[in-house]
C-alpha cells in the first residue's frame, strides 16, 4: 500500500457520555510521516479521542478525517488505512502469536505465501520469531505489546494509532518499542498518533506534542517549542566550601536572574541556552571550586504545570 | 462474508477446545444426569400415557438441550471477554462485517454442541435406544442438536451484548437451566 499523503485532521471534535464531556471540542492536525504525541493524565480524553479517530466511537460533534477519509462517514476506508494498538494489548491468551497474525492477515484479505512471508517478517522485526508458536498467555507484558504492534502493522497501514503502548513495560521493552516506532516513522513514513502519560516518551519520540486536559488541548508544538514557551534552563552550583557562597552568588548573577536553590547552593535562570560552558569557564577563572553543577532544562511536566496549574503526576491522582 | 465467518468460527472452536475446563463439564454433566434419571425415573414409563417404554429414549433429547444450553454459555462468555479485553475492538478494526463477527463467535458453541450430540447419541444407542427412522433419523437428530446449540448460542451472544460482562452472562444460565427442568422436555406434557 502506498503511504497516504494525508494525515489526521480534527475540527471541534467532541464526545459526550451522558453528563460527562470526555472530549470537549479539539482541533488538531497531524502531518503525514509525523509522530504526534498526545500527552495527558488518565481520564483527560486521550483514549476517547483515539476511539473516535479509529471509528470505534462516533463523535458527538465536530468532524475528523484520517488519511483523507471522514471518520463518521467513511469508516471502512479509514479502517483500511490505519493500524491500531489500543490500551492494553487485546490478545487471546489461548491463541499463539502466529495464529493471531494469521487471523489478522486473513481478515485483511492477505492470504497464501504473502501472508506467510509477512508473518515471518513481522515476527522477526518485533523479536518474537522463537516465541511465535507459543500461546500468548505465556508471553510477558513486553512480548504482548510487541505482538500487538506487529498485528497493527500486518496490512501495512499508512497511519498508526498507539494508545499508551508502553504502560506497564520494563525500561528495556519500552526502549525497544520506542526504537521500532521511531524507525517506522523515519524509514517507512508511517504517521504515528501516540497517546501517552509519560513525559519522557513524548519528549523522546514525538515530533510534535499536544497536551490534553479535561478534554481540551491546552498546548501544542514541538517539545522544544513548548519548553521554550515556559522558561529557560536553570543552573545550580554547590560550592566546595560554604564560605565561597557569596563569591559564587556574585559570579552567577552575571549569567541570569536568581532562582530557588537548595540550601548551600545558588541557582540562576540562564539568559540563553548553551551558556553552561561559559559558567564553568568563569568558575575556573575565579578559582571557585564547585562540588556540584546541575543544569535543569524545562521539562514537559513544567509545561503541563504552566498550562494547567498542576503537575502531570498530581493530575493522575484526581 | 462466508470466509470471514469461517475465520472467526475457527478461532472460536480452537479457543474452546484449548480450555478443557470449559467443555468437559458441559459434555459430562448431561451424561451423568442421563445415567441417574434413566434408572431412577424408569418407573415413570409405567404411567398411563407415557410415550415410550424406555426412559433413556425419552430423556435423550433433554441431554441435547441441556448440553447445548451449557455450550451456549461459552459463546456468551467468550464474547463478553472479547468485549472486556478489547479483542472485539481489534476485530472491529479489520474489514470484517459485524454480522460475520457475531455468527462466527458462536462457532465454538456449535462445534461443542455437535460433539455433545454425537456422544449422547452414541451413548443412547449403546444402551439400547432404537431410532425408528434409522441412519437418516440419526442425522436429523444431529442436525437438530446443532440448531439447538446455534439457538442457545445466539441467546448467549445477546446476553453478552446486553450486559457486556461474562459474569452477567453466567448469572442468567441457572434460570434457563431451571426452565428446562419444568418444561415438557423433562416429563410428557400430558403427565405434568
Amino acid at each position: 500500500m502506498s503511504r497516504s499523503d494525508q494525515g489526521i485532521e480534527a475540527v471541534g471534535l467532541r464526545r459526550q457520555f451522558k453528563d460527562i464531556e470526555a472530549v470537549a471540542g479539539i482541533d488538531l492536525r497531524v502531518l503525514p510521516g509525523e509522530i504526534y504525541g498526545f500527552l495527558g493524565p488518565n481520564g483527560a480524553g486521550k483514549s476517547t479521542t483515539v476511539h473516535m479517530l479509529t471509528t470505534l466511537l462516533p463523535p458527538s460533534g465536530g468532524r475528523a478525517t484520517v488519511a483523507g477519509f471522514d471518520v463518521a462517514k467513511q469508516g471502512s476506508q479509514v479502517r483500511a488505512s490505519i493500524g491500531a494498538a489500543l490500551q492494553e494489548a487485546a490478545l487471546d491468551p489461548f491463541l499463539t502469536g502466529v495464529e493471531h497474525l494469521r487471523l489478522q492477515a486473513s481478515l485483511h484479505g492477505i492470504r497464501g505465501d504473502e501472508r506467510k512471508r509477512l508473518i515471518a517478517q513481522l515476527l522477526d522485526r518485533v523479536g518474537l520469531t522463537s516465541a511465535g508458536t507459543r500461546k500468548v498467555r505465556t508471553y510477558s507484558g513486553g512480548m504482548k505489546r510487541r505482538l500487538d504492534l506487529a498485528l497493527a502493522l500486518i496490512h501495512d497501514p499508512s497511519i498508526l494509532f498507539l494508545d499508551e503502548p508502553t504502560t506497564g513495560l520494563d525500561p528495556q521493552s519500552r526502549t525497544a518499542l520506542w526504537d521500532e516506532v521511531g524507525r517506522l516513522a523515519r524509514e517507512e513514513g508511517v504517521t504515528v498518533f501516540l497517546t501517552t502519560q509519560y513525559l519522557e516518551e513524548a519528549d523522546v519520540l514525538a515530533d510534535r506534542v499536544g497536551i490534553i486536559d479535561h478534554g481540551r488541548i491546552v498546548a501544542e508544538g514541538t517539545p522544544a517549542q513548548l519548553k521554550a514557551q515556559i522558561g529557560k534552563p536553570t543552573v545550580e552550583v554547590v560550592p566546595e566550601s560554604p564560605d565561597e557562597l557569596e563569591r559564587l552568588r556574585a559570579l552567577l548573577r552575571r549569567f541570569g536572574a536568581e532562582t530557588a536553590a537548595r540550601p548551600g547552593a545558588f541557582a540562576v535562570q540562564l539568559e540563553s541556552h548553551g551558556t553552561l560552558p561559559e559558567v564553568v569557564r568563569a568558575l575556573d577563572a575565579e578559582n571557585l571550586h564547585a562540588a556540584q553543577i546541575n543544569l535543569h532544562e524545562p521539562s514537559l511536566d513544567d509545561v503541563f504545570l504552566a498550562k494547567t496549574g498542576r503537575t502531570l503526576e498530581g493530575a493522575e491522582d484526581e | 462474508m462466508k470466509h470471514q465467518v469461517w475465520l472467526i468460527a475457527r478461532r472460536s472452536v480452537v479457543r474452546t477446545f484449548r480450555q478443557p475446563g470449559t467443555w468437559i463439564p458441559p459434555l459430562t454433566f448431561p451424561l451423568m444426569l442421563m445415567a441417574v434419571n434413566s434408572n431412577g425415573l424408569r418407573a415413570a414409563t409405567h404411567l398411563p400415557g407415557f410415550p415410550t417404554t424406555s426412559f433413556l429414549a425419552f430423556f435423550l433429547p433433554f441431554s441435547f438441550l441441556q448440553g447445548a444450553l451449557f455450550a451456549s454459555g461459552i459463546a456468551g462468555v467468550d464474547l463478553a471477554r472479547d468485549i472486556d479485553t478489547g479483542f472485539l475492538n481489534r476485530l472491529a478494526l479489520t474489514p470484517v462485517r459485524g454480522s460475520a463477527l457475531l455468527i462466527g463467535q458462536i462457532g465454538g458453541a456449535v462445534g461443542l454442541g455437535a460433539l455433545q450430540a454425537c456422544v449422547y447419541l452414541g451413548v443412547g444407542l449403546a444402551f439400547g435406544v432404537h431410532i425408528e427412522t434409522g441412519v437418516a433419523g440419526a442425522f436429523v437428530i444431529l442436525l437438530l442438536a446443532v440448531l439447538i446449540a446455534t439457538g442457545w448460542g445466539t441467546l448467549g451472544l445477546w446476553l453478552a451484548l446486553r450486559t457486556g460482562s461474562s459474569e452477567g452472562v453466567q448469572s442468567q444460565f441457572p434460570l434457563l437451566f431451571f426452565a428446562t427442568f419444568i418444561s415438557s422436555m423433562n416429563l410428557p406434557r400430558n403427565l405434568i
